[in-house]
This record gives C-alpha cells, structure tokens and sequence, in this order.
C-alpha cells in the first residue's frame, strides 16, 4: 500500500497487515510491553473494547502473518490464552511506526 | 494532509498516529487498576464495618467509649493492615490473569508503593500535628477525620492518574464521611458506614456492568 507522503513527496509503504484500525490497536498492545511479556485474551478484548469474535479473527490474521504467537495454558483450573508479539512482529511495527513519522513528517514515537 | 489509500477500513496517518497513542495509554492505566473493581467493594465493606463498630460502641456502650476514648485505634490497625494487605492480593491475582511479564509486576509495584507512600506521609504528617499525641475524645475524631481526609485524597489522585470512576468513589467518600461529620452529630458515624458501602458498591457496580471505566 502506499502513501501520499507530504514532507518527501515519495510513495511510503505500510504494512497493510498492521494498518488496520483493530489490528494496529492490538499490535500497539503487544508491543508496548517489554520482550518477554505476553497479555491475555481477556485482557486484550477489554482493553480494546472489543467482541469475543472480532478479536480472534484479527488475531488469527496476525499470527498467520507471524507477527504474534498464541499460547494456551492452565493456571490453575482455569483455561487461558496468551498473546505475544514476536520478533518479527516488533520488527514490522517499528517499521510501520517509522514510515507513519515519515509520512507525518514526525521524528519522535508516541512513547517519547 | 497526508491520506493513506487503504480499500478498506481507511485510516488517515493522524488517525493511525492517534490510536496508537491512545492504546498505548489505555494499556499503561489498564495494569495499573488490575483487580480495581473488587478492591473498592472490599474497601467499602472495611469502612462499613470500622464506621458502624465505632457507631454501635458510641451509642451501645457510652461508658466503654468514654472509659477508651483510644479504642477505635486498635479497631483500625487491625482493619487497615487487613485492607492493604488484601489489596495487594487481589491486585496481584488479577494481574497474573491479565498479563505475564515485567510490565505488569512494575506496575503493581508502582501501585503498591503509591499506597504506601500515602499512608506513610499520613502519619508522618498527622504526628508532626501532634494529633497522634491526643488520647482525648476529641482528639480522636479529629484523627478519624484526619485519616478519612487522606483516604479520599489517596483515591482521588489515583484515579486523576488512572480511571474517573476511582476519583468519584474518592471524591464520593469524602462526602459520605464529611457531610454527615459536620451535619449529624452522633448520628454521624452510622450514615458514614453505609454511604461508604454504597458508594464503593456502586463504583464496583458500575465497572462490573458497564466494564467502562
């Protein structure tokens, strides 16, 4: 996909994967915390503020893309699903968020 | 303006630059008041119970209360400890359900300390008044008032920090305990006990429901 950039006036590519409003937003999530972390489903779908439903199917998209890793466990009795961005996945991000500075004519990331 | 050419679900380079900052918020805050919800209820059930005990012993045995005019102070040392220290359980608890990792530990550290420091600076603040000296009966409903002061104060910046609804559960204990306090007269205690519990009630209720913060 490209962009009309205005400071360079050049076509910028963006990972359509990621530029996706949900799937931005839960990639945003991943990878705001440091590398090992993971989050839960649950946890995932009410940050977000999202259905059950929607957030597997962009899940699933994600993780086809190798941009996440989903795990299943027990803790306790109780059944949990994690999700984790993986190397590649902070990769793709943080050349997505650099094309986005160029393309804003931007030199800082929203955590700075 | 710089427009993305995206088919479907479109994004403007400032929506994208938007959502991501909002996220990244959202979930900064999000492990911050992990177990919230719960903590406020048990916190209003605590406050129920010290108030009323204080109440029922005023009016019940009026010749103990003056006798003991120091006797809410062990009342509350038991309570407290058992208030912090549960919290921090179920903040923990809930944590571990949300996320696993070094971000969510700091977090409730970060929490945790928060509280801390508050009760810490309450003390040190109320024996540099001297309030902590007075055995009186007056000198203890000024340390109750005191505490209940910093209580609300402790919730109503944690949630300036964090989420509106634990500043309005602060800012609305504040009232069940201050305008009964300058209003009722003996009476005081008793409303002060169950407008707490309705109030963290209602602030655990509105977050279960509406799952809004």
């Amino acid at each position: 996909m490209s962009v009309e950039s205005a400071p360079a006036n050049e076509a910028i590519v963006l990972d359509e994967t990621i530029h996706q409003p949900t799937r931005l937003r839960i990639m945003t999530l991943l990878v705001s915390v440091p590398v090992p972390d993971r989050l839960a489903y649950g946890f995932i779908q009410q940050a977000l503020d999202l259905t059950g439903g929607n957030l597997t199917i962009h899940l699933r998209k994600l993780e086809a893309a190798g941009f996440l890793e989903i795990t299943k466990e027990f803790q306790g009795t109780k059944p949990r699903t994690w999700a984790q961005a993986t190397v590649s996945g902070r990769r793709a991000y943080a050349d997505y968020l650099s094309n986005l500075q160029r393309t804003l004519g931007l030199g800082m990331s929203p955590a700075e | 303006m710089a427009t993305l050419d995206e088919s479907t679900d479109a994004l403007t380079a400032e929506e994208s630059w938007q959502s991501i900052h909002t996220t990244m918020d959202n979930v900064r805050s999000s492990m911050y008041v992990a177990g919230m919800a719960t903590i406020l209820l048990m916190w209003g059930v605590i406050l129920a119970v010290g108030y009323l005990t204080m109440y029922g012993v005023y009016t019940l045995a009026p010749d103990f209360a003056e006798q003991h005019p120091w006797f809410p102070a062990p009342l509350w040392w038991v309570l407290g400890p058992i208030g912090g220290v549960s919290s921090g359980i179920i903040g923990s608890r809930a944590s571990r359900r949300l996320s696993y990792g070094a971000a969510g530990r700091r977090a409730g550290i970060r929490v945790c300390l928060f509280f801390v420091t508050t009760v810490v600076a309450t003390f040190l603040i109320l024996g540099v008044a001297g309030v902590l000296d007075d055995p009186s009966a007056d000198g203890g409903k000024t340390l109750t008032a005191s505490i209940a002061g910093f209580l609300a104060l402790s919730y109503i910046l944690f949630g300036i920090m964090t989420r509106a609804v634990i500043a309005l559960a602060g800012a609305g204990f504040a009232v069940a305990f201050f305008v009964p306090h300058y209003l009722l007269g003996d009476a005081a205690l008793g409303v002060t006990g169950v407008l707490s519990l309705v109030v963290f009630g209602l602030a655990f209720a509105w977050i279960r429901k509406t799952g809004e913060w």
